[in-house]
């Protein structure tokens, strides 16, 4: 087909005063709009649920780290592996963690009497370890914490983080997969 | 020819011919030397990765659901991720060639994809009319480091989560949106399932999807434009397209076929006997199962050091040393700085490299400034990967320790005192508990039978191809546990006996009395007998 008789299929030869000028632009809108209203509901949804965990909360998990009695004058950090377990997505998911709980004071039975410190490093994730006397470091890039779980030493800037403790009959409870963000 | 009436019918049908034509017959510039191949080594790296990385996807589960396995006659949780790995590398005919392609297929992506940059960069081909041919190839450079990056965590061992971890909190350090971007994704609060299947989706079925798209872009970009030659020194662009096209692309220059594609085809097989060469003399090995908690490797028992590939190392060192600042409100820590600020900067120089070096010069030494800057970056990275390889023959955290000027108490130098796991005896005890019913199996069998065939099974090299215990992947013979011929004590014996066939050999008597292969068959049948 030559260009003019698709030009002229096309109304493109049409002047802009033509009356059907109207139509041709009206046709024009309509297809970015069907456009725009597929791609939205395309996009939506699949955004949504791409980005939904950043807003869905930690889930509710008790786990118990041991009994308060071993720890009621602990007043150097303690390191605990304890268990727990958890539903991951659709799985249960067993597994051990390591956090260290300090007793705050001679005695200690309450749960706030309790600082139980997260092994987790706040710089960028990896495990810290702790040296059985008076600080932690981390394996990665070289912070170190001291025994209250302050920085010793950068690149970490903030302090080890402290679980929500909670004490029932007699054990200390937290929650593994507390947020710490 | 038959080929012809073939090519003919096709050609009635398409129009292909002269379009095929164009791209074959093109002129190339007498300037595009041997390091122009550097191109076409990275699309022929990428088609290693592609077919590799689908055939490995036909073996791998992207699952941390917990397997029970057995280390040196202990049970131990790994992952359906890791063991479909160690399965597929160890007892899938051909699997070890797959793994090896796809690993060292990576490595060489990460080298050829840079000195094609560098080398685009220097002859200063980003330079009009070629501008979104360099945009294009920035992409594809981010692609591959996201490739890098996501393929990672897929075998879901002690090295993949750590590295997973630290990447994901960088992202998580960056001012304002961090938290969101680590939240989407991990796709929750902790690495776990979603973060594995998410990986999963992005590394075989996002990135590859832009990557080809992006490739053809390049390409399509590359045939259109012309190549752009090696600068001579006094070589200057032209506000003109075809003057800078047309005279150093299209005229005057050889086909690029036979004669520039020739190179391109050399060097692309050199890149696939290295890769293949690789394969061959360094197989591809996998850590312990991912101990996420405790910074101890489950197995072992000894203190996990995380550490990444060496493409970066220079980051891992970076982030050691750059500092936080932190002047009157402005509060920056050094992760965000280290990890995001100056990353960022540099990449979107990099990108805006056309933007911001306007001057019509193209050879290296004629543009002092994009040189230099180019230079001051190589010799950063070279060195901060030199200071990372080593800082990492000395231990990484007697490094923290010693900069912090702590003495150690004699437990945590064994590596663990956190844990209590001083010793792998100690480890195993520390993690048995929560390994969620994995106990040694065969309570009716006589335990000390079954520790005496262990050893036996040990001491007789049956441990060489069935591994230690005979159960975990990662030798040439099959995993015992499960083997319906260990289901058997009569069976078991006839097979080593008389039924052994190659590469196994059958034992004699002499060299198996009859009560040792009997404690061996009772040892192999304690890992059958358990409930799993």
């Amino acid at each position: 087909m030559a260009l003019t008789e698709i030009k002229k299929v096309a109304d493109l030869d049409t002047p802009d005063t033509d009356p059907t000028i109207g139509r041709r632009r009206f046709l024009t809108w309509g297809i970015y709009g069907i456009g725009a209203a597929i791609t939205a509901g395309l996009a939506v949804p699949a955004i949504g649920y791409f980005i939904a965990p950043a807003i869905s909360g930690a889930s509710k998990v008790q786990a118990e780290v041991g009994n308060v009695a071993d720890f009621a004058n602990a007043t150097t950090p303690k390191p605990v592996t304890y268990n727990y377990g958890y539903t991951d997505e659709f799985k249960q998911v067993n597994g051990s963690a390591t956090v260290f709980v300090h007793a705050l004071k001679q005695g200690a039975a309450k749960p706030e009497d309790f600082a139980v410190l997260s092994n987790i490093c706040t710089h960028l994730g990896c495990a810290v370890q702790w040296n059985g006397t008076d600080a932690f470091a981390c394996p990665c890039h070289g912070s170190v914490f001291n025994a209250d779980g302050s920085v010793r030493n950068g690149p970490a800037t903030k302090p080890l983080n402290k679980y929500d403790a909670t004490v029932e009959s007699g054990k200390l409870k937290i929650n593994p997969l507390q947020s710490f963000a | 020819m038959a080929t012809n009436r073939v090519y003919e019918w096709v050609d009635e049908r398409t129009g292909i011919k002269p379009a095929l034509d164009y791209v074959l017959y093109r002129r190339i510039p007498k300037t595009v030397d041997w390091f122009f191949t550097l191109g076409s080594a990275s699309l022929t790296v990428f088609l290693i990765q592609a077919v590799s990385g689908i055939f490995l996807a036909m073996g791998y589960t992207p699952s941390n659901a917990p397997v029970n396995i057995m280390v040196n006659g202990q049970p131990f949780v790994s992952t359906e991720a890791l063991e479909s790995v160690r399965h597929l590398t160890t007892s899938v005919p051909l699997g070890d060639w797959i793994r090896g392609f796809h690993h060292w297929g990576a490595n060489a992506m990460v080298i050829v994809v840079l000195l094609h940059m560098l080398h685009s960069f220097f002859c200063g081909s980003y330079k009009y009319p070629r501008e979104l041919t360099w945009f294009v190839g920035v992409f594809l450079l981010l692609f591959v480091l996201g490739f890098s990056f996501t393929g990672y965590l897929l075998p879901w061992d002690n090295r993949a989560y750590w590295a997973t971890q630290v990447g994901i909190n960088i992202g998580g350090s960056a001012p304002l949106a961090g938290p969101i971007v680590a939240d989407v994704l991990r796709g929750g609060p902790t690495l776990g399932a979603a973060t594995l299947t998410r990986f999963y989706a992005i590394h075989v079925l996002i990135l590859p999807t832009l990557m080809a798209l992006f490739i053809g872009l390049h390409l399509f970009l590359i045939v259109k434009i012309g190549i752009s030659g090696t600068p001579a020194y006094k070589e200057q662009i032209s506000g003109e397209y075809f003057d800078s096209v047309g005279k150093s692309s299209k005229k005057g220059g050889r086909a690029f076929f036979p004669y520039t594609i020739i190179e391109d085809a050399v060097v692309s097989f050199v890149v696939l006997a290295a890769v293949i060469a690789l394969t061959f003399f360094v197989p591809v090995g996998n850590t312990n199962p991912a101990d996420p908690n405790n910074g101890v490797d489950s197995v072992s028992g000894q203190r996990f050091d995380p550490k990444p590939e060496w493409y970066f190392l220079f980051l891992f060192q970076f982030l050691k040393v750059v500092p936080s600042i932190n002047i009157g409100p402005l509060s920056l820590p050094s992760a965000a700085i280290g990890g995001i600020i100056i990353p960022t900067v540099v990449i979107l120089a990099l990108f805006l490299a056309p933007v911001l070096d306007r001057s019509p010069k193209r050879h290296p030494l004629n543009r002092p400034i994009a040189s230099g800057v180019m230079v001051f970056f190589i010799v950063a990275i070279v060195g901060l990967t030199v200071w990372a390889f080593a800082a990492n023959a000395s231990d990484n955290i007697e490094e923290s320790w010693q900069k912090a000027n702590i003495q150690l108490a004699p437990a945590a130098v064994a590596g663990g005192a956190a844990t209590g796991a001083g010793t792998s005896q100690g480890s195993s005890a520390a993690t048995t508990p929560g390994t969620g019913g994995a106990a040694p199996a065969g309570g009716s069998l006589d335990q000390a039978a079954v520790q005496a065939g262990l050893k036996l099974f040990q001491s007789n090299g049956c441990s060489g191809c069935h591994l230690q215990n005979g159960n975990a992947a990662g030798g040439p013979g099959p995993i015992l546990k499960g083997d319906p011929i260990a289901k058997s004590a009569a069976a078991i014996k006839d097979q080593v006996r008389n039924k052994a066939v190659a590469p196994m050999q059958k034992y004699p008597p002499d060299q198996i009395s009859d009560a040792d292969l009997d404690k061996i068959a009772t040892y192999l049948l304690s890992l059958n007998s358990g409930g799993n």
